[in-house]
């Protein structure tokens, strides 16, 4: 196997990481189900690319750039959750997929169908950076969201989200401002999916809107269902599974999204804390063979 | 001094008036009881103070600040915890969680949300050891018997550092035991500075601790006093034989 191709499903594995430690904050935590994760990606990506390439902006001037933007849309996409309850949130979230996909298909500014192409390669030190100088660039971004994400699940908004993710009415009477939080969900997961789209879109070098569908948000979702909602370690573990799975059983490339819905649905179904997730099957072996049944640390929180 | 102040508080829901022109004065230090038939709108009332439910009529004023209309969260902001007739614990957290959460409703404004939480255990461990959780504290909340689960949300409560505690029906599902207990915890909130509002529809328990009572029939106050007041007055009595058909137009 060439080392240009390992390096390759690396960063791919690495943005789908990102993704689903993302989603983890807004779904594991919050438990607002998305199933438009894929949106906020676009954006970043479409974010980025626009900066670089019509603006002439560097890719690391237009990262914070980037993630300024796509917080701003998480605040503004986020205000339907506040309107409607789980089972309504899932359907609006799916509808967030086709208008962000049809605002960059219908509008020459963002390119329309031809997308946009050019995207430059992130340069270090004037140098623009190779297959290796970009997995190292995305495993850096990796540890950044993971580190990041570890502190915030050990902060008081984490606990705030977990609480009016389980019951809104209990938690208002704890102090929660849980329109605020919500917000707050949908802005932090939106800002970490920023980076991942930046990243795929200087990597890819080019973005159309067709990169960015239904079928990734599926993907995304059933990442973070499959390692185990609300933890970090299963968003990290799902996004490794299902991104490296069809690297090495090709004939499931052609089955993506046959493969990601039916474990989305398979997992919903029989072990909806994911094979990493808190009191999986797999975690509870562990912890008994630990001789440890109840877990104090953070990471293991509910 | 009154803590607690409610003007003719008014609830409608469609056409039935569940809560009737209620006035109710709340002292500081006070073990304050509502009593009154299932239905009479006593948790509506608890509902109201802790906007949950908007009037449709009348003020409510607390430590002389108008409250109604607030959201909830504003409403424990300011110094008003509650717990709930049918209890809700996070069932997915626990118990120290649980109460980890009430604890930081001071962090969940500005920057505080981005600070970890890991330093307040030591508190939230006290509040338990105050309500007799602590031996509990590392197992999930749902694994608790009705009786405790009460209990962790007067731990809740009291972590919220109120004023005024509002307890919904807190003795129900309770074994006598239990109840004597809880009995006990009450008046050791009420020493530790915070003012106990509490509701029961069965008069026993409110009578043994409460200095004043409230009686609510059909949204509306019947009668109010000591509780040797209340349980000679003629109407309370016929209120609760269930001698519901003489029209209670007090
Ligand atoms: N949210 C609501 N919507 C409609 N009716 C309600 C609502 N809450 C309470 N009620 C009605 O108001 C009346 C008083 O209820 P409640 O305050 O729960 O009584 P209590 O706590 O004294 O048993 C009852 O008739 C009840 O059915
Ligand atoms: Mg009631």
């Amino acid at each position: 196997m060439p080392i240009g191709y390992i390096l390759t499903v690396g960063t791919f594995t690495g943005i789908f990481m990102i993704l689903t430690v993302s989603l983890n904050v807004l779904t594991g935590y919050a438990k607002q189900v998305s199933l438009g994760h894929a949106a906020f990606f676009a954006i970043g990506a479409y974010a980025s690319a626009i900066l670089t390439v019509k603006f002439g902006l560097s890719f690391w001037a237009a990262l914070p750039c980037v993630v300024g933007i796509t917080t701003l849309v998480g605040v503004f996409l986020g205000l339907p959750s506040l309107r409607v309850s789980h089972d309504f949130l899932v359907l609006s979230t799916i509808g967030l997929n086709f208008i962000v996909g049809s605002v960059f298909r219908y509008f020459s500014f963002f390119g329309g169908s031809m997308g946009i192409v050019g995207i430059p390669m992130p340069e270090f030190f004037g140098h623009p950076l190779g297959t290796a100088g970009f997995f190292g660039l995305t495993l850096l971004f990796v540890i950044l969201t993971i580190l990041t994400s570890f502190y915030f699940s050990r902060t008081w908004g984490r606990l705030a989200m977990e609480a009016f993710g389980e019951d809104e009415v209990a938690a208002k009477a704890m102090g929660i401002n849980v329109a605020k939080f919500k917000i707050y969900a949908f802005a932090i997961s939106s800002a970490y999916a920023g980076i991942a789209g930046a990243l795929w879109a200087h990597y890819v070098g080019s973005v159309f809107p067709d990169n960015f569908g239904f079928d990734r948000s599926i993907d995304i979702l059933a990442m973070l269902v499959l390692g185990g909602m609300g933890t970090i370690r299963g968003a990290v573990f799902g996004a490794l599974v299902l991104q490296m799975l069809p690297e090495g059983l090709r004939v499931i490339q052609n089955y993506r999204m046959l493969v990601s819905g039916g474990i989305l649905a398979l997992m919903i179904l029989f072990q909806p804390m994911g094979l990493l997730g808190r009191g999986s099957f797999l975690v509870k072996g562990f912890e008994r063979l630990r001789g440890r049944l109840v877990s104090h640390e953070a990471e293991d929180m509910p | 001094m009154s803590l607690l102040v409610t003007e003719g508080l008014t609830k409608d829901f469609g056409g039935l008036r569940a809560v009737d022109g209620v006035n109710l004065v709340v002292g500081e230090g006070e073990i304050h009881g509502i009593i009154g038939p299932n239905g009479a709108g006593k948790t509506t009332v608890f509902n109201l103070i802790t906007g949950y439910l908007k009037p449709t009529r009348g003020k409510i004023h607390f430590r002389g600040r108008r409250i109604d209309g607030l959201e909830p969260h504003r409403v424990v902001s300011l110094g008003i915890a509650r717990t709930f007739q049918i209890v809700r614990p996070f069932t997915d957290l626990s118990v120290l969680q649980n109460v980890l959460v009430a604890w930081g409703h001071r962090n969940y404004y500005g920057l505080g949300p981005f600070k970890p939480f890991g330093p307040a255990k030591r508190k939230a461990l006290e509040i338990l050891e105050f309500v007799g959780l602590a031996e509990r504290a590392y197992v999930g909340a749902a694994a608790l018997p009705i009786g405790l689960q009460r209990r962790l949300e007067i731990a809740r409560a009291i972590a919220l550092e109120p004023k005024l505690v509002l307890l919904d029906e807190p003795a129900a599902g309770l074994t006598e035991e239990e109840i004597t207990r809880l009995k006990e915890l009450v008046l050791r909130i009420v020493a530790s500075g915070m003012t106990v509002a509490l509701v029961e529809h069965r008069m026993t328990f409110v009578m043994d601790i409460c200095q004043l009572i409230t009686v609510l029939d059909r949204g509306k106050v019947i009668a109010e006093g000591t509780p040797s007041q209340v349980a000679s007055d003629p109407e309370v009595i016929e209120a609760y034989l269930g001698a519901g058909e003489g029209e209670g137009d007090a």
